[in-house]
């Protein structure tokens, strides 16, 4: 709904002041959704394609951020012949370039392993020096909530419209350690307490 | 790595051997005259007319051919418009596909001696009965292939700002290719029949008109021969389609 693929059926949902939002939201799925008969580079430059500014400017950024990523040796590659890792990789480049205000990622990495999670953490802390656009992660997983935000908010379903909202003052670049340290653990332990409110977690 | 080896050699050899096996037992029956070779010619007669009449055969071989090659044509043509429109417009799905669906009921064998009543013996009808009996796998596989998209996909598509021809060129034509080519194929080969159904029934030239007027003369060794040149000609366009298959649809 936030993407502006569906339109809510009460209430407005605002960017800028207009309701109009396709186009102007980034939507990172948990699919990777990379086009299986184009190429990675086709298909990281399918945003550009579609606003018709497939520019050189626009490639070289491509050339640029995929470095980042650590993807630029896979670019002739096809999505098939790439592990699930770097194929939500590839998908995370793809929604950068949509070069749009807002990036909402919708559980990026719920069909990865654990591991291959971790990775990823550490590919989007540094993709985010490079780039100066608000994400809005959406995850049901609390340590990723913690790891990846400046701003974690609680939201639940249902009628008693219960919302919790909570800062996360870790400096950043964070690393996988912080995730052992205690202030980690007592973010943790608030977010747990007060979803407690919402769901029967024990 | 023995039985990889030999896994190798009778995936390819064995079917070949069987093959050559049965020529060699056939040819060993007619000289040993077990059966008239007016009734079933052996292997090497059947050469040996492929041979001698091999500019007669070709030249009809390529009536056939050209009939098949045009009628396909407007099958890919028209019934990837009507596949696509109906996608696009409902009232045009309600009007049409039922009736599609419904006119592949009728045999094209008892379609044909009308056709060929109304539009003559030569190569119009036979053109239109390729066309009738292609035209319907071509349109469903189109309609099918453009109805069964992936809907997150779409969606991607839309948060990028694609608008619908955009979604269509980028996306949807795409996923229904394949849905296409099983059509096609199975268009390419029942257009052959079509083709030899209808000049059987009434025509002066092609491979189906050979057949038809060589069995009553007893001259089965040219029935055979158009046979072997028909079914060359089918698993030609059928490779064709594949290969085109191949060239289209990557990655998949």
């Amino acid at each position: 709904m936030i993407s502006g693929v569906l339109d809510p059926s009460l209430g407005k949902i605002k960017l800028n002041g207009s309701s109009k939002r396709l186009g102007k939201i980034a939507y990172m799925q948990q699919k990777d959704l990379l086009l299986p008969w184009l190429t990675v580079q086709e298909n990281v430059m399918l945003p550009f394609k579609i606003k018709k500014n497939d520019t050189k400017n626009n490639f070289k950024d491509m050339l640029e951020k995929s470095k980042i990523l650590g993807i630029e040796e896979y670019l002739q590659f096809f999505p098939n012949e790439l592990s699930g890792g770097l194929k939500q990789r590839v998908s995370l480049l793809r929604t950068i370039l949509q070069n749009s205000e807002f990036i909402l990622l919708d559980e990026p990495f719920a069909s990865l392993d654990a591991i291959t999670r971790l990775e990823l953490y550490s590919w989007i802390e540094k993709i985010k020096e490079h780039i100066n656009k608000s994400i809005i992660l959406v995850t049901h997983d609390i340590e990723e909530a913690i790891f990846l935000s400046d701003h974690v908010i609680i939201m639940s379903s249902g009628k008693n419209n219960f919302s919790y909202e909570l800062p996360i003052t870790l400096e950043h670049p964070r690393n996988t350690k912080i995730t052992i340290n205690n202030e980690f653990f007592n973010l943790k332990k608030l977010l747990l307490e007060n979803l407690r409110k919402v769901k029967s977690i024990d | 790595m023995i039985n990889i080896f030999f896994n190798k050699i009778s995936k390819s050899f064995l079917p070949l051997l069987s093959f050559i096996s049965l020529i060699f037992i056939w040819q060993i029956l007619s000289v040993l005259q077990v059966f008239e070779s007016w009734l079933l010619p052996s292997p090497f007669a059947i050469l040996v007319e492929l041979f001698d009449s091999k500019h007669f055969l070709f030249r009809h071989t390529l009536v056939t051919a050209f009939e098949i090659f045009v009628g396909l044509f407007f099958a890919i043509f028209l019934g990837s418009i009507l596949g696509f429109s109906m996608t696009l417009s409902k009232i045009l799905e309600r009007s049409f596909l039922p009736y599609i669906i419904a006119s592949q009921v009728i045999p094209i064998f008892a379609l044909a001696p009308i056709l060929i009543v109304w539009f003559g013996a030569g190569f119009l009808s036979k053109i239109i009965v390729v066309f009738l009996i292609s035209f319907f796998p071509v349109c469903i596989g189109v309609f099918d292939g453009l109805r069964r998209s992936n809907i997150d996909m779409e969606n991607m598509l839309k948060t990028m700002g694609a608008n619908n021809y955009q979604i269509y060129s980028i996306l949807k034509i795409k996923l229904a290719l394949p849905s296409f080519f099983s059509g096609l194929k199975v268009a390419s080969v029942s257009s052959v029949i079509g083709a030899v159904v209808a000049e059987w029934i009434g025509s002066k030239a092609g491979l189906g008109w050979i057949m038809k007027v060589s069995g009553p003369l007893f001259h089965t060794e040219r029935v055979f021969a158009s046979i072997l040149l028909l079914s060359l000609f089918a698993s030609l366009l059928f490779l064709l389609v594949k290969i085109a298959e191949k060239k289209f649809i990557k990655g998949v």
